[in-house]
């Protein structure tokens, strides 16, 4: 698609820098929709020129705002600590140096509690990388020890299942059977543990119902539906 | 893209006789498939978050997020309170307050319109609206002239580059000033060629211009730059008001622009390793900041 001249006079963003700030809330925002609200504690694992600039340029005010859901037009973002704080949303930032990625990559290790049904809960801890690419645009390049390929431009499906013939088709089906579009598919493996990721893009949301009917596969070991950016 | 240059757009409206305005509308409206009313209310959202912007950054003093910039907003303006500029016209005043305002909201982590960048944002809306109040022009026109000096910014995104990384700061502040005089010439009644030669003009004396920010943080020289290139655009609005021309026809001036963004080495390029950032005082400013803040 074209670009839009709302992209030409826009987006309204705080300021001040639309790959160090907004770019930075928007990979907090995915990894905040991945490893699912509300999370627990976050370790993020700076690089490169994230790291060099970060505070001036607010990218660790931004990363947090993002994980607590802001937007990058939020003024809010510039107290992201305090707001952090009140939503009992523990962090800690770190600098790492990690080799062939973009200048901008950032790992977030997300820990996050669920509450059950029946009272009990459980612990859950995520490793999420992704990049700034410039201009706002992001993308997730992994999960956990996964490759992944995520820009929020169109609604992703990320599921962890058993490495097992024949189970991609049954989720593809599932998926047509609905008229859901699918506009790419990203599949990897851990051969030694027979698990595998993948990812699907669509061009819509997909229904809960639909949902479900993967969940119930066997051999699905977990699913999360991950939003556009939008 | 319906046009992919100045000169199919100004084509275009000529053949249709009619105007730059309604050509990019109707562009925007067949590729994004988006309504008229619609695209005029998001059009409106952004000029009210640019009045927004230009308002904060007046009402008290800032001091930049790396801490390199302290209330130059507010010393200009108590100067201009104290009457100290009256040799300067209430417009230049109102335009160069506007452009350090939101500038440094920018550089304060305050909301700002990225137009078309956020290092660039203090640029066309302190014209747009310094023109705007000076001479009490309606909402509508303003939102047109928006709209024509994004629709010309267009071109420039899509057959070269907004980004200082990719080109240096010509591609920003210079695209920026060249929007601005677009949207001055239309505010004020320029014919269609009068509106691309503003933005022509404009962008051509601001070619070369590097990006090499201290620190990396769009902080020095991006505030008081965004000053400069407002008023440079009020400049340029004059001289295409008054039939100057370009003698490089703008297509080929954004191709120099794609051009010497390529020639100019990654020092000049964001990367703040050359230029202002690699001064002695530039490098002493670097370590602070940035030593500072590996020390949290
Ligand atoms: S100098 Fe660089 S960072 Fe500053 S406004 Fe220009 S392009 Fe943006």
């Amino acid at each position: 698609m074209s670009t839009s001249i709302m992209d030409i006079m826009g987006p309204v963003m705080v300021g001040p820098s639309s790959s160090h700030t907004a770019g930075a809330v928007n990979l907090g925002r995915m990894v905040g929709a991945i490893s699912g609200r509300p999370v627990e504690k976050v370790v993020f694992k700076l690089h490169g020129s994230f790291a060099k600039t970060c505070q001036g340029h607010g990218t660790d005010r931004a990363l947090l705002g993002g994980i607590l859901g802001f937007k990058p037009d939020d003024i809010r973002i510039k107290e992201a600590f305090s707001h952090a704080q009140r939503a009992g949303l523990k962090y800690e930032f770190q600098t790492v140096d990690l080799k062939g990625v973009h200048p901008n990559t950032v790992i977030f290790a997300v820990h996050t509690i669920r509450k059950k049904a029946n009272g009990q809960s459980t612990n859950n801890t995520v490793t999420i990388q992704g990049s700034s690419r410039g201009g706002g645009e992001v993308e997730i390049t992994k999960i956990n020890d996964y490759q992944v390929s995520i820009t929020g431009h169109l609604f992703s499906l990320w599921i962890v299942h058993l490495d097992r013939p024949g189970i991609l088709g049954e989720i593809t089906t599932l998926l047509g059977r609905e008229n859901l579009n699918i506009a790419s598919l990203i599949n990897d493996r851990d051969k030694e543990i027979k698990i595998a990721s993948t990812i699907i893009k669509l061009d819509q949301k997909i229904p809960t119902k639909v949902k479900e009917k993967i969940k119930k596969l066997s051999g699905i070991k977990k699913l999360h539906c991950i939003p556009t950016l939008k | 893209m319906q046009f992919k240059s100045f000169a199919e757009l100004n084509q275009l409206a000529e053949t249709r006789n009619t105007s730059l305005l309604d050509i990019i509308i109707a562009t925007e409206r067949k590729e994004q498939d988006i309504a008229r009313d619609e695209l005029i209310a998001q059009v409106k959202v952004h000029l009210e978050a640019m009045y927004q912007a230009i308002e904060e950054g007046k009402s008290k003093r800032i001091k930049s997020q790396g801490g390199l910039l302290d209330g130059e907003t507010w010393k200009v303006k108590e100067s201009i309170t104290k009457g100290q500029q009256q040799w300067q016209s209430s417009l230049y005043n109102r335009v160069v307050i506007a452009a350090l305002a939101t500038a440094e909201v920018n550089a304060s982590m305050g909301k700002i319109v990225a137009c078309p960048t956020a290092g660039a944002s203090g640029i066309l809306p302190a014209v747009l609206v310094g023109l705007s109040e000076e001479f009490d022009l309606q909402e509508q026109c303003q939102i047109e002239s928006l709209i024509t000096a994004a629709g010309l910014g267009k071109i420039v995104a899509e057959e070269a580059t907004l980004s200082g990384a990719a080109a240096g700061c010509q591609a920003e502040c210079g695209v920026g000033s060249a929007m601005a005089a677009a949207a001055a010439v239309q505010l004020l009644g320029g014919a269609k060629e009068e509106i691309i030669q503003g933005f022509t003009l404009s962008l051509k004396n601001l070619l070369g211009l590097v990006c090499d920010p201290v620190a990396g943080l769009v902080e020095v020289p991006c505030v008081k730059r965004n000053a400069f290139a407002a008023t440079h655009a009020l400049t340029a609005a004059q001289l295409a008001l008054s039939g100057v021309k370009s003698v490089i026809p703008p297509d080929e001036v954004v191709t120099a622009m794609s051009q010497i963004g390529d020639l100019l080495p990654p020092s000049l390029k964001e990367t703040a390793t050359g230029g202002l950032a690699a001064t002695a005082t530039g490098k002493n400013l670097a370590e602070k900041i940035l030593g500072k803040a590996n020390q949290r």
